[in-house]
C-alpha cells in the first residue's frame, strides 16, 4: 500500500508558510541597508529587474519541481532532482546542496533569532532604556558574550533565550506540516504584519525632533531611500547587490520551496500560490521594511549620520540603532517589544522552513517517522549550533552565513532552473506549472525560465568564481587568530556534505532492493 | 524627498499592493480542489 503523505490543510496555509519562509530578518534589516547603500531609488530599478528575471521565475520553477517530485514521494532536493532526470543516476547527489544549504542556515539563524526574543523581553521589561549610544553597543556585546577579552563568546541570558528558541523550533517541526508549520504560520504571519503596520504608522508620523531642521522628518528619510540617483545604475556592484537581495529575500534556491510544495496534491495550483507568496514577501520588504529603519534613523540621527548607519550592518541597525530610537518615544518599550517580537516571528517562520528539507529527507528516503526524524535532526542541529554561539567573535557565524546564505543558494538555484528548463524540458515544465492553475502565467516567462534566468545565474556564478573564489578559499581578510575556527567550521560543513551524499547513496540502494523484492 | 522620489515610491507601492490584492482576491475566491484523493498518481513509475 502506498504511503499516505502529509498534506497542507489549505491553500492559504502553504502560501503563508512559503511567505513566512521568505519574510525574515533580511526584509526589515538587510533590505533598507542595501537600498540606502546602493543609490537609494536607483537600487530599486535593478531590484525589480532581478525580481522579474530571476526571483519570480525561480519561485515558479521551485513550486513546479517540488509538486512534481512530491508525486513520486520525495520531499527533498535529492529525490526531486532524481524525479526530474531519472535517467541520470548522479543527479540526486547534486540535491545534497538542497539539504546542506538550509541546514547551514539553520545552525546560525536560530541563534540570531533568539537575540530577537531576548531583546523583546528586555524591551518589555524596560531594560533597553539606556543612557548613550555606547551603552547600547555594550548591551549587545554583553548579551552576545563578546568584547570582554575572553576567547569564548556566549552569555547566560543568550544561552537561555537560545534554548527557548531552539525548543520552540523543534516543537513546531515535531508537529508536522499541518499541525506545526501551517498552524504557526497562520498565526505568526498576520501578527507580524499587524506589528509591522503599527510600527510603520508610528515612524511615518514622527515629526522633526526639538531643535532639528524642519525637514528632518520621516518623509526626508523616505527620500534617502527613494530619491533616484540614476548614476548608480552604471555600477555592476549595484546590480549584483540587487540580485543578491532578491535571492536572499525570496528563499529561492535553498530547497525550502521544493520541500513545502512537495506536500501539494498534483492538481493544486502553483502558479497563483507562488506569485501570492512572492508578492506577500515583497509587500513586507518594500512597503513595510523600507518604511521603518531608514526613516526612523533619519529623524533621530539626522541626514549627516544616516549613511554611516546604513553602512553599519544589519545587526547594528537592528540591535543598536532601533532600540535607541524606540527609547526616545513615549511608550517606546512597547514599540521596542513589537519590533523585536516581529523580528522573532519573521525569524521563526524562516527557521522552521530551513529545518524541513533535512527532516523530510529522513522521513521519505529512510521511512523514519516524523517524530524520530525530528529527534535526530534536533540532536545534530543542537550540537552544530554551538560553534556559532561560542565562537561568534571568531568569524564562524559570518562564514556560515556566506556558505548557507549566499553560495549554496546560488548553486542550488542554477541547478534547479537548468534542470527544469533544459533537462526536464521547458514544454513539460510549462504544462506542469499550469496543472490545476488558477493563474495563466504570461508566455514570456517560458523564455525567461529557459534562457534569461539561467544565463543571468551562470553569469553571476562565473563573475563570483573569477572575483572571489580564491580569496574565499584562502580566507583572505580573515584575521590570523580566527583562521583555525573558520577552517574548523568549513571542515565540518565538508564532512556534512560527504555524510549526506553517503545517505543519499544508501537511500537509493535501499529503494532499489525494495523495488526488486 | 524630491518629486521624482515620491512618484517612484508611490508607483512601486501601488504596483506591489495591486499584485498582493489581486493574488489574495483570486486565492480566496477560487474553488479549492480538496476533493482529490491524497494518493499521487503520476503515470510513469520511478527508475532507480
Amino acid at each position: 500500500m502506498a504511503k499516505v503523505r502529509e498534506r497542507w490543510g489549505s491553500r492559504i496555509g502553504i502560501i503563508l508558510a512559503v511567505a513566512g519562509s521568505a519574510v525574515g530578518l533580511g526584509n526589515f534589516l538587510r533590505f533598507p541597508s542595501q537600498a540606502a547603500q546602493n543609490g537609494g531609488g536607483a537600487f530599486m530599478i535593478p531590484y525589480f529587474v532581478a525580481l522579474l528575471l530571476i526571483g519570480i521565475p525561480l519561485m515558479w520553477a521551485e513550486w513546479t519541481a517540488g509538486r512534481f517530485g512530491g508525486g513520486f514521494g520525495h520531499s527533498s532536493a535529492p529525490g526531486i532532482f532524481h524525479s526530474l532526470w531519472q535517467k541520470n543516476r548522479f543527479m540526486k547527489y547534486f540535491g545534497v546542496v538542497g539539504i546542506i544549504g538550509p541546514f547551514t542556515i539553520y545552525i546560525y539563524y536560530v541563534y540570531i533569532e533568539s537575540w530577537c526574543l531576548g531583546f523583546a523581553y528586555y524591551s518589555l521589561m524596560g531594560k533597553l532604556n539606556l543612557a548613550s549610544a555606547d551603552a547600547y553597543v555594550q548591551f549587545l556585546h554583553w548579551y552576545q558574550g563578546v568584547g570582554d577579552g575572553s576567547s569564548l563568546a556566549g552569555s547566560t541570558p543568550g544561552i537561555v533565550f537560545f534554548l527557548i528558541t531552539f525548543l520552540i523550533n523543534i516543537g513546531v517541526t515535531y508537529f508536522g506540516i499541518r499541525g506545526g508549520i501551517e498552524r504557526i504560520c497562520n498565526i505568526a504571519l498576520p501578527t507580524l504584519f499587524i506589528f509591522a503596520v503599527i510600527i510603520v504608522v508610528r515612524v511615518l508620523t514622527l515629526g522633526a525632533p526639538e531643535g532639528a531642521p524642519a525637514d528632518q522628518t520621516a518623509a526626508g528619510g523616505l527620500g534617502f531611500l527613494w530619491n533616484p540617483d540614476l548614476s548608480a545604475l552604471k555600477s555592476p556592484k549595484v546590480w549584483l547587490a540587487a540580485a543578491g537581495q532578491i535571492f536572499f529575500t525570496l528563499s529561492v534556491g535553498m530547497g525550502v520551496i521544493l520541500t513545502y510544495s512537495s506536500y501539494l496534491k498534483k492538481t493544486d495550483d502553483v502558479a497563483l500560490s507562488g506569485l501570492t507568496a512572492a508578492s506577500t514577501n515583497e509587500f513586507a520588504e518594500i512597503v513595510l521594511g523600507g518604511s521603518i529603519v531608514i526613516p526612523a534613523a533619519f529623524v533621530f540621527f539626522g541626514p549627516m549620520n544616516i549613511e554611516a548607519i546604513a553602512n553599519s550592518g544589519t545587526f547594528n541597525i537592528g540591535f543598536v540603532t532601533m532600540p535607541q530610537i524606540f527609547a526616545g518615544l513615549p511608550g517606546g518599550f512597547i514599540y521596542g517589544f513589537m519590533w523585536f517580537f516581529m523580528l522573532f516571528l519573521a525569524g521563526i517562520t524562516s527557521s522552521i522552513s530551513v529545518a524541513q528539507p533535512a527532516v523530510a529527507f529522513m522521513e521519505d528516503e529512510f521511512d523514519i517517522t516524523r517524530q524520530k526524524s525530528v529527534r535526530i535532526f534536533g540532536i545534530v542541529a543542537f550540537i552544530l549550533c554551538q560553534p556559532a554561539i561560542w565562537f561568534l567573535n571568531r568569524g564562524v557565524l559570518d562564514d556560515l552565513d556566506f556558505w548557507g546564505g549566499t553560495f549554496f543558494i546560488v548553486i542550488g538555484a542554477t541547478l534547479e532552473i537548468i534542470l527544469l528548463g533544459w533537462v526536464f524540458g521547458i514544454d513539460k515544465a510549462w504544462d506542469e506549472l499550469h496543472r490545476g492553475h488558477r493563474l495563466r502565467v504570461p508566455s514570456v516567462f517560458k523564455y525567461i525560465i529557459k534562457y534569461v534566468s539561467p544565463t543571468l545565474l551562470l553569469a553571476m556564478l562565473v563573475w563570483w568564481f573569477y572575483e572571489q573564489w580564491w580569496k574565499v578559499i584562502t580566507m583572505h581578510g580573515v584575521p590570523a587568530e580566527n583562521v583555525p575556527f573558520v577552517l574548523g567550521i568549513r571542515l565540518i560543513l565538508l564532512a556534512a556534505i560527504v555524510l549526506v551524499g553517503v545517505l543519499v547513496w544508501l537511500a537509493w540502494k535501499r529503494r532499489k532492493l525494495e523495488s526488486n523484492a | 524627498m524630491t518629486t521624482g522620489g515620491w512618484i517612484f515610491m508611490l508607483i512601486s507601492w501601488a504596483a506591489i499592493i495591486t499584485v498582493v490584492v489581486f493574488c489574495y482576491t483570486r486565492t480566496f475566491s477560487s474553488n479549492n480542489n480538496n476533493e482529490e484523493p491524497d494518493q499521487q498518481d503520476f503515470s510513469e513509475p520511478e527508475r532507480f
